[in-house]
């Protein structure tokens, strides 16, 4: 099976080789021609109380990954399976009563709550349309105890979304996801809009509500140093593929695939010492686009290892393979069992230019 | 002697909801050649510091103190004067460089623009420079690039070529707000190499406006901490990093999830409870009181003054210090 991953009957979310194709074009003229290869082919799980991060740049194909999975895109191939039942093309209606499994926080506090509704209708909501409470008291009751449980004054809820911050605003989306007592949620860089103060106290509340409440999480993210914090297990996606994945102990120790390198030694490290000594491996050009993918490896045309994998990566996409016998999976023409992807040798660190300062 | 010297400055805004007090007297100096950063989250006033320098502010904003450029007071120039020196011997990169590059140029003409602008150049010369600039940023194949217009260029060669725009005069200062922010971090760390290159090559001076503390590690020299329209620590970077004292910069570090190479898993981060004030008014008392463990009834009642509490760092607080948090505080 494509990615080696073995289906799992009671897994919380089964993804298994998910397509997605944008047809571009179209319009007046008709036929634009183009497709835009948005995600190609990505299969993993997520267990039920396990947090997942899936991380890559713009472009990788992340949030088309979330976004299938919650079914708001309908997936061009593949399976999409929660909690054993294969939501890939429900209609919505069929679709309705799943809702109740499957929860989203958004990136933007702002736009993804109804300015028009007060904080307490929006964290309500779902509530009132799968029918969940029985009068309008206990619903009332309930809000207050969500809000509470996101650490906001339940007196906020008679308040609109415009009145609060965004760390509150997140809280308020954090409520309304958690409401229906989800089995998944779904968070598509819920902190990447936030100050760093706010971040961390999101972060910390996500963490504890996780533990408490046991909802598996797929968490879409840019940011590797969060994943670190948050997540049990990481996928890194490379133009609408998985290229690695493993354990957060598996991909932060011992990163194998030339890109989770660099993804990992591009981030700065806010402390000047250990960040002028770092070696910084810069990748040479942008992500290829997604409408022309380039055959072999797609990571070819940035890849510092290129020349060690010549010619097999012009002629050949290597296939995630486990590297460790311990579900360590790499994409990668250099990996195979019992030997590792070379450490990528990279430019002198970025403090030695600095000698004279 | 000191490039820009910027003294008590001020800037006040009338808004719907009244005026705020966006800046509060903050004063610094950038040296020829130095890496500046001014670092803060939002609304503490560190772009709008920036801004008001260049006069770059909407009439709303009433702007006090003194911006001291090579013997002139930026603040108090004439138009015309001020006119010759933004983009000529200041020049600014802004955030969003898809919305700061004027689409409907090329980017020969966007640059072409400054050259001719400012230096008088002929559409040949200014065609001849434009390569020059934009093979200084890294861009490859530069001659090709000439005739493109900015949604043909990623978000990184964009960037590239605000910056290449904001190099063209050679200036003596250049302010960077954000310019690394929309990036992705691949693309980051060839920006932060590139702003570091031209600082070695060029002795550009750079006032760095950011909230990412780990491009402040990077690439300052220098860093001024503000909150709240206040400056309220400004140290050397390595002697900042290592040794904060305002409790604000100790609680910020620590709210930074930082990758380590083992995968150590879940940790908890310093949270900063409260949220930023919006002042009306500067208020006679340390604005980060009412976020603090360590106010006391003098932080409330009396407004510190920045002093020097280790050589040449100074932090405006009343119970300096390195010590962390204690857990769980709560205001």
């Amino acid at each position: 099976m494509a990615g080696g991953v073995a289906p799992m009957s009671d897994a919380t979310l089964e993804v298994v080789d998910l397509v997605k194709h944008f047809p571009i074009g179209g319009g007046l003229a008709g036929s634009g021609g183009g497709v835009v290869h948005a995600v190609n082919g990505v299969s993993f799980t997520v267990a039920p109380g396990e947090v997942v991060g899936l991380v890559g740049e713009s472009g990788s194909g992340k949030s088309t990954v979330g976004n299938c999975v919650l079914r708001l895109l309908e997936p061009t191939a593949g399976t999409i399976r929660l909690q054993g039942t294969d939501i890939s093309h429900l209609s919505r209606r069929a679709l309705r009563p799943l809702r109740r499994e499957m929860h989203m926080v958004f990136q933007d506090p702002y736009s993804s709550l109804n300015p028009r509704m007060t904080n307490g209708a929006i964290v309500g909501e779902p509530l009132r349309l799968h029918g969940l409470t029985r009068s309008a008291a206990a619903l009332e009751a309930r809000v207050a105890e969500l809000f509470d449980q996101v650490g906001l004054n339940p007196d906020l809820r008679h308040r609109y979304p415009h009145e609060l911050s965004g760390g509150q605003r997140q809280r308020v989306g954090l409520a309304r996801a958690l409401s229906v007592g989800p089995s998944l949620l779904i968070a598509d860089e819920p902190v990447s809009a936030l100050d760093v103060s706010v971040q961390a106290s999101i972060l910390n509340l996500l963490s504890d509500l996780q533990e408490e409440l046991g909802f598996a999480c797929l968490f879409i993210t840019h940011d590797l140093s969060i994943v670190e914090y948050f997540c049990h297990r990481v996928a890194v996606m490379y133009l609408g593929r998985i290229v690695e994945t493993g354990t957060v102990a598996q991909i932060f120790a011992r990163p194998q695939h030339p890109y989770t390198q660099a993804l990992l030694s591009a981030a700065a490290v806010p402390d000047p010492q250990v960040q002028r000594a770092r070696s910084r491996i810069v990748l040479e050009g942008d992500l290829p686009s997604p409408i022309d993918i380039p055959d072999g490896c797609p990571f070819r045309a940035r890849c510092p290892l290129e020349h060690e994998s010549m010619p097999r990566s012009e002629e050949e996409r290597p296939e995630l393979r486990d590297v460790d016998g311990a579900g360590h999976l790499v994409a990668c023409h250099l990996a195979r069992r019992g030997r590792e992807v070379p450490r990528i040798a990279s430019a002198e660190p970025a403090g030695s230019r600095n000698a004279g300062s | 002697m000191a490039l820009l010297e910027v003294s008590d400055l001020s800037v006040r805004f009338q808004t719907d909801d009244g005026p705020v007090q966006a800046v509060d007297r903050v004063s610094f100096s950038l040296e020829p050649g130095q890496v500046l950063a001014i670092v803060g989250e939002s609304g503490c006033g560190k772009s709008v510091t920036a801004m008001s320098m260049l006069r770059l502010l909407p009439a709303s904003a009433k702007v006090s103190g003194t911006a001291r450029f090579d013997g002139r007071n930026l603040l108090g120039a004439r138009d015309n004067e001020l006119r010759a020196i933004r983009g000529r011997e200041i020049s600014f990169v802004f955030q969003e460089p898809m919305t700061s590059l004027n689409p409907a140029l090329t980017v020969q003409r966007q640059i072409g623009e400054v050259l001719r602008r400012h230096l008088d150049m002929s559409a040949a010369q200014a065609r001849e420079r434009t390569v020059e600039l934009l093979d200084l940023v890294g861009i490859p194949a530069p001659r090709r690039r000439l005739d493109e217009y900015p949604h043909q260029l990623s978000g990184g060669m964009r960037q590239r070529v605000m910056i290449a725009m904001a190099l063209a005069c050679d200036p003596k200062v250049l302010i960077a707000d954000e310019p690394t922010t929309a990036l992705d971090v691949t693309i980051q760390a060839g920006i932060l190499d590139l702003v570091r290159d031209i600082r070695e090559r060029l002795g550009t001076a750079i006032v760095l406006i950011t909230h990412n503390l780990g491009v402040v590690a990077d690439i300052a020299d220098r860093v001024i901490v503000m909150y709240a329209g206040r400056k309220v620590e400004e140290a050397e970077v390595h002697e900042l990093f290592a040794h904060p004292q305002h409790p604000y910069t100790v609680g910020l570090l620590a709210a930074i999830p930082r990758i380590d190479d083992e995968g150590n898993g879940r940790r908890r981060l310093q949270e900063i409870p409260g949220i930023v004030p919006s002042l009306p008014e500067p208020p006679r008392q340390c604005t980060f009181a009412p976020r603090c463990p360590r106010a006391d009834e003098r932080s409330r009642s009396e407004e510190p003054a920045l002093r020097e509490v280790r050589p040449d760092h100074h932090v405006a607080c009343f119970h300096p210090g390195e010590e962390p948090w204690p857990a769980g505080w709560r205001p």
